[in-house]
């Protein structure tokens, strides 16, 4: 193949010109017509299901969201012997027309535009937490290559102890299970002026309700100095500490001349 | 075609719908609303979807290519599962219309216990897609020519092609042995060796050099109407074999570019290579091909004036052996994957940040490469306006002269 826009490589099909990705359909629309078979007929060996399971899994990896659509067929037959008939679940069947129903859709729409928002969830049963942010495009596209390639399985407790747990707060009472407080000193005040002059920007700051650091002026000493070592590095300490949210730095309003004593 | 599109398409909104609603066992419909603007547009776009993907999965059933081999071995397995419940309910309503059906079947193909109580079991005609071995729908053209051991870096890997005892595991973690058996007859086998012989790929040792339990195995699978493929059981032979997958993990698959973002001003052009009989192309040392040693024993004087034909065998009894790699030999894919990507590798062909990898992120392109054992594939983000300009193939030319951009 040279310079085609449409083919089927490496078992994929793929469409250059409208972005698509997918099984070959020709395979899905067989595997359709299998399906629609075994779920007329009722029954089912442990042996076919897995095998058709199997080709279904691989025509979902090509839409992974869709194997929410799974879970009994997984577990269908587990206590039959390979070759033995058993009469499917309606549980497994709605599962099996499921995937019928939705074979035209399972492709990958290269072309669809990257989130511009990052969301975060937990897995917990009770209480879930989701938050999001906004995030550049290009941001999104470089998390998702290089998002982890590899999953892990993560339990989650389920049983009724797990449930209870959950709800109460479970072993994270324990102080020695507790949740460690971040290091992180969080946000002391919202702003702090350097060279403060009279405060009127730090005053209407406060009297705007927010918390506003006393600020560094020349007039107060050396403590106000930035020529001085102490004051710069304590500046330094608190824009490294991270603990001011905004700083105003507004250099004296005098003559940079060299007459002029101290020099700047 | 249009009434099965809307059939399938009103299925879609149900089950959609029903899933939404938490699957529920029953559903009354109080009112109905009219289609809202966006309802419209969204059932536009899902039918023009679905009309797309019943065009393109029309065809004959040589479009299925690998796949029609395990199909076939599923509709074999769900037709003996058809004669086993139609089976089944004869008994359970003797003059029901289904038992003159089933009157008319052969007893033999009938399902085992079907009418004694125990469970109904359904054995497939075979027990996997394993296939008789055909001589004649297996193809073997040219004669081995690639010399890998200039291609294998990896020392362990290179020890193991050379020699293959350099990749046994000691003696005392060697399990049992379940011997390999070859699925064709003993005619049909020289038949097969003959052809090997034709081409190069077949020598002979005396049977004292091998050792019956860990003899191979052969079978085939399907390939495609014509053809099949020729599979060697080294089963004992793997067995006592250390697994090297250095190079295996570096396979690509066709479902690692769903990460692949296409903007609304690019597309993408694609190029391919796959290589004809590649593992049969692979030059082995004798102590190799001694690996692949057969079940069957035969006189010397059979190979009499063949290719692999020497007078130290006069008298013997002799097995033959595959002279080249076989698919099915523990470490053929790591020897395959590994020498290919060395070579594409040196002549400059496989960039490491533009090949896709599994596990690996996904290169920033625009070019992916990615290899699979003997598919090479390249494919390449260009400019729509290129594309439609002068045409996908001469834009690919294009397309590599200029400035390689980043998203």
């Amino acid at each position: 193949m040279r310079g085609s826009q449409f083919g089927t490589v490496l078992g994929s099909e793929i469409d250059g010109k409208r972005g698509l990705i997918n099984a070959p359909r020709i395979r899905t629309l067989t595997l359709c017509q299998l399906t629609l078979s075994v779920v007329r007929l009722g029954w089912a060996t442990r042996k076919l299901l897995e095998s058709m399971v199997g080709c279904w899994i691989f025509v979902l990896l090509f839409r992974r969201p869709l194997f929410a659509l799974i879970s009994e067929l997984f577990h269908e037959g587990s206590q039959s012997k390979e070759d033995e008939a058993f009469q499917l679940s309606v549980g497994a069947k709605q599962e099996l027309l499921l995937l019928v129903g939705f074979a035209g859709f399972v492709s990958t729409n290269l072309r669809a535009a990257p989130s511009d928002r990052l969301f975060a969830s937990d897995a917990s049963l009770q209480g879930a937490g989701l938050c999001s942010s906004v995030i550049s495009r290009f941001a999104t596209l470089e998390l998702c290559r290089v998002a982890e390639q590899r999953g892990y399985y993560t339990r989650v407790d389920t049983s009724t102890l797990g449930a209870f747990d959950a709800r109460t707060g479970g072993i994270f009472k324990d102080p020695d299970f507790s949740i460690p407080k971040v290091l992180h000193e969080g946000y002391l005040w919202d702003f702090c002026e350097v060279f403060r002059g009279s405060g009127i920007l730090s005053h209407c700051h406060r009297e705007a309700g927010l918390r506003v650091h006393q600020g560094f002026e020349l007039q107060t000493g050396s403590t106000g100095n930035i020529l001085e070592c102490s004051t710069m590095l304590r500046i330094v300490g608190l824009i490294c500490r991270r603990v001011i949210r905004c700083f105003h730095v507004a250099p004296v309003c005098c003559t940079f001349g060299t007459l002029r004593k101290p020099r700047l | 075609m249009r009434s099965i599109i809307r059939e399938h398409l009103r299925v879609f909104v149900c089950i959609s719908n029903w899933l939404v609603l938490g699957r529920p066992k029953s559903f009354t419909l109080n009112f109905r609303q009219p289609h809202s603007a966006a309802q419209r547009a969204m059932l536009s776009s899902l039918e023009q979807s679905l009309r797309l993907w019943y065009r393109l999965a029309s065809g004959h059933s040589s479009g299925l290519e690998r796949a029609y081999g395990k199909f076939t071995h599923l509709h074999d397995h769900l037709s003996r599962l058809e004669t086993a419940t139609s089976q089944v309910r004869s008994h359970l309503d003797p003059y029901g219309r289904s038992s003159f059906s089933s009157s008319k079947e052969k007893p033999d193909e009938g399902p085992s216990g079907a009418s004694s109580g125990k469970p109904v079991m359904c054995k497939a005609s075979q027990a996997s897609t394993a296939l008789q071995v055909e001589p004649d729908r297996l193809v073997f053209e040219h004669p081995p020519s690639f010399h890998a051991e200039g291609y294998i870096a990896d020392p362990l890997l290179k020890s193991g092609f050379l020699n293959p005892a350099h990749l046994r595991a000691p003696k005392e973690d060697w399990p049992k042995v379940r011997p390999a058996r070859v699925m064709c007859s003993r005619d049909r086998l020289l038949a097969l060796f003959k052809k090997w012989d034709n081409v190069g790929s077949f020598s002979i040792i005396p049977v004292s050099e091998s050792e019956v339990k860990y003899r191979c195995g052969l079978f085939a699978v399907y390939k495609n109407e014509e053809k099949d493929r020729q599979i060697l059981n080294p089963i004992p032979e793997n067995g006592r074999a250390i697994p090297v997958n250095g190079s295996t993990t570096s396979l690509a698959h066709g479902t690692l570019l769903c990460g692949l973002y296409l903007p609304p001003h690019e597309e993408l052009v694609i190029s391919a290579d796959d290589l004809e009989d590649f593992y049969h192309s692979y030059v082995v040392p004798q102590a190799h091909a001694a690996r692949n040693h057969i079940h069957g024993v035969f006189e010397s004087s059979v190979f009499e004036g063949w290719n692999c034909w020497d007078s130290k065998f006069v008298g013997k009894m002799v097995v033959g052996c595959f002279n080249t790699l076989a698919m099915g030999t523990s470490f053929a894919v790591e020897v395959a994957q590994h020498s290919h990507t060395t070579l594409l590798q040196r002549e400059g062909c496989l960039i490491p940040t533009e090949q896709v990898k599994y596990r690996s992120p996904l290169p920033r392109g625009p070019v992916y490469q990615l290899l699979c054992i003997d598919d090479f594939c390249v494919l390449q983000r260009l400019p729509k306006e290129l594309c439609q300009s002068v045409g996908p193939h001469r834009a690919i030319r294009l397309g590599f002269v200029l400035p390689r951009r980043r998203l």
